[in-house]
């Protein structure tokens, strides 16, 4: 009982020691944003590698959940006889969950598990010491042009995801059970608000960018400079990744609901 | 003794599992190049990365130019950086930058010079090290000895007056470690700067060194010129200036005693 109570102590005390620490984290980042010669080359570089070539999964990836999507909802509307739904159907889902979430998540497997890696590998390299050595702050130069690169990517993919998405619902609804089209744009333009489900989409895109960005980053900061110990940390941030968004998507949603 | 550049007062280091020094003492002549060696896992590599505060020390000061670098803030810190080179073992290269860009970030962090004046002094500090020709190469193309001569003139691109050398000469070929030696020894003297060298080969450092200092499981075993070391009656000093196989250093690291670890006991019959 007492090895328990020490165990769970010291698992407590270390939680709350990585809670600080991360905290501290985030707090230099956003201290250390400024300007500096190069700063706008820099955060279009990152937004080029962590938006610009996540653009095919995420297409692709859309493009099924849409097609998928509008399936199941002929499936299912067509039994109570409203068909004339599904555009709403599709839009609302898509703007309200799925996109910002499976982007999210799309996201945090294609580039935040690459981000953790690459500065795993800077670390292990010495780089980043290298860096240091030169009176050049990594934080500054390496760590914050990646965070909102990351910060701005993630929601314009997310809008993307949305776009495909939907197109995709109307194409196969149009094309397989020859849904009006008028009927499916006027329903969907009826539901959809752009002051409450399109500004919450992005709220939700935003709040997620920048929890996966600051796991990323700080799991590739803190790993441990060895292969196996980046292999962890990138495991690490997908996992820890995926369950901050799913979490914080509830908290959200449930913050958000009243509007809708 | 000529002028202190760096003193070490009480420095105790200790990782989670192995304490590195303790109440260590030490003084760095200005102007002189220094050899540090000493067996593997002796803290040379965490003595230079103290010096530079690339790790911090639990307890002691070390006053590098009259500033005690333990007690200062990272902004002032970055400052005094900017005095030192260091050329790590393993080059540290930036992997995504080619050779003239590796050179040039540096100069072009610090300074407001113009693209063409950036241009021609990363182009002088390549002719330096022999490889303006590798200008456009990226680090995965050239040789480790190319590599090691980019890491040396990025080191020096801002002209610092403390170079902290790691292991520079490890896994290069004769030629290469001689190049490497006198591009050493040229810049040091051109640049009036303080050297410290760790490394492993007594014989090519001892040639250009000024003062050697020995270490063994963090303190400091002799210190004195090259000549002095080589000479020493010390029998641990002579049997690592000599390379001798037999002696006072100890080949196995620390363990319980031998017939204590082992299962004949239980597997007799």
């Amino acid at each position: 009982m007492t090895l328990l109570l020490r165990n769970l102590g010291f698992w407590l005390l270390q939680w709350i020691n990585h809670l600080g620490l991360t905290s501290v984290f985030l707090g230099q980042i956003i201290a250390k944003t400024g300007w500096y010669k190069g700063v706008f080359s820099d955060v279009l570089k990152q937004t080029y590698n962590l938006g610009c070539k996540s653009f095919g999964i995420t297409t692709v990836s859309a493009l099924f959940i849409g097609l998928v999507l509008s399936l199941q909802g002929i499936h299912t509307l067509e039994k109570f006889g409203a068909l004339s739904q599904l555009g709403p159907m599709i839009s609302l889902s898509i703007l309200r969950e799925m996109g910002p979430v499976i982007s999210a998540l799309l996201f945090s497997g294609r580039a935040c598990s690459a981000l953790t890696a690459e500065i795993g590998l800077l670390k292990a390299s010495d780089q980043l010491d290298a860096m240091k050595m030169m009176g050049i702050d990594p934080l500054m130069r390496v760590i914050v042009p990646r965070f909102w690169a990351g910060v701005l990517g993630l929601p314009l993919l997310n809008l993307l995801f949305c776009a495909v998405a939907i197109m995709a619902g109307y194409w196969y609804a149009t094309q397989h059970i020859m849904l009006d089209s008028g009927m499916f744009w006027a329903n969907t333009q009826g539901a959809v608000s752009w002051q409450v489900d399109i500004k919450n989409c992005m709220i939700k895109s935003v709040v997620f960018a920048i929890l996966l960005l600051w796991i990323a980053l700080f799991q590739g900061l803190n790993c441990n400079p060895t292969a196996n110990g980046i292999s962890r940390s990138t495991t690490r941030t997908v996992v820890l990744g995926a369950l901050c968004v799913l979490c914080s998507d509830f908290i959200l949603t449930a913050l958000m609901i009243g509007d809708w | 003794m000529s002028e202190t550049l760096i003193q070490l007062n009480n420095i105790s280091l200790s990782y989670a599992d192995k304490t590195v020094f303790s109440h260590f003492n030490l003084s760095i002549p200005k102007g002189k190049i220094i050899a540090v060696l000493g067996p593997s896992g002796c803290g040379k590599t965490s003595f230079l990365r103290l010096l530079s505060r690339l790790i911090q020390a639990n307890e002691g000061e070390i006053i590098f130019n009259g500033t005690d670098i333990t007690k200062i803030p990272e902004r002032k810190m970055q400052l005094i950086r900017r005095q030192m080179g260091f050329m790590f073992q393993s080059n540290a290269l930036y992997t995504d930058l080619n050779v003239f860009d590796n050179i040039a970030y540096p100069i072009r962090v610090h300074s407001n010079l113009s693209e063409d004046l950036v241009r021609t002094v990363t182009l002088m500090k390549l002719q330096m090290v022999g490889l303006r020709g590798a200008y456009n190469k990226m680090p995965h193309e050239l040789s480790g000895g190319m590599a090691r001569r980019i890491a040396l003139a990025r080191s020096l691109a801002l002209d610092p007056c403390l170079m902290l050398y790691d292991e520079p000469f490890t896994g290069q070929d004769p030629i290469g470690m001689q190049v490497l030696l006198s591009l050493v020894k040229r810049f040091h003297d051109c640049l009036k700067m303080t050297s410290i060298i760790v490394s492993h080969d007594v014989d090519e450092v001892c040639q250009i060194a000024d003062h050697v200092i020995l270490f063994e499981s963090g303190q400091v075993l002799a210190q004195g010129s090259p000549l002095d070391l080589i000479n020493s009656r010390d029998t641990k000093v002579s049997q690592f200036m000599m390379g001798k196989l037999e002696g006072d250093m100890p080949f196995h690291y620390p363990a319980t005693p031998y017939n204590k670890d082992l299962l004949y006991d239980t597997i007799a019959p």
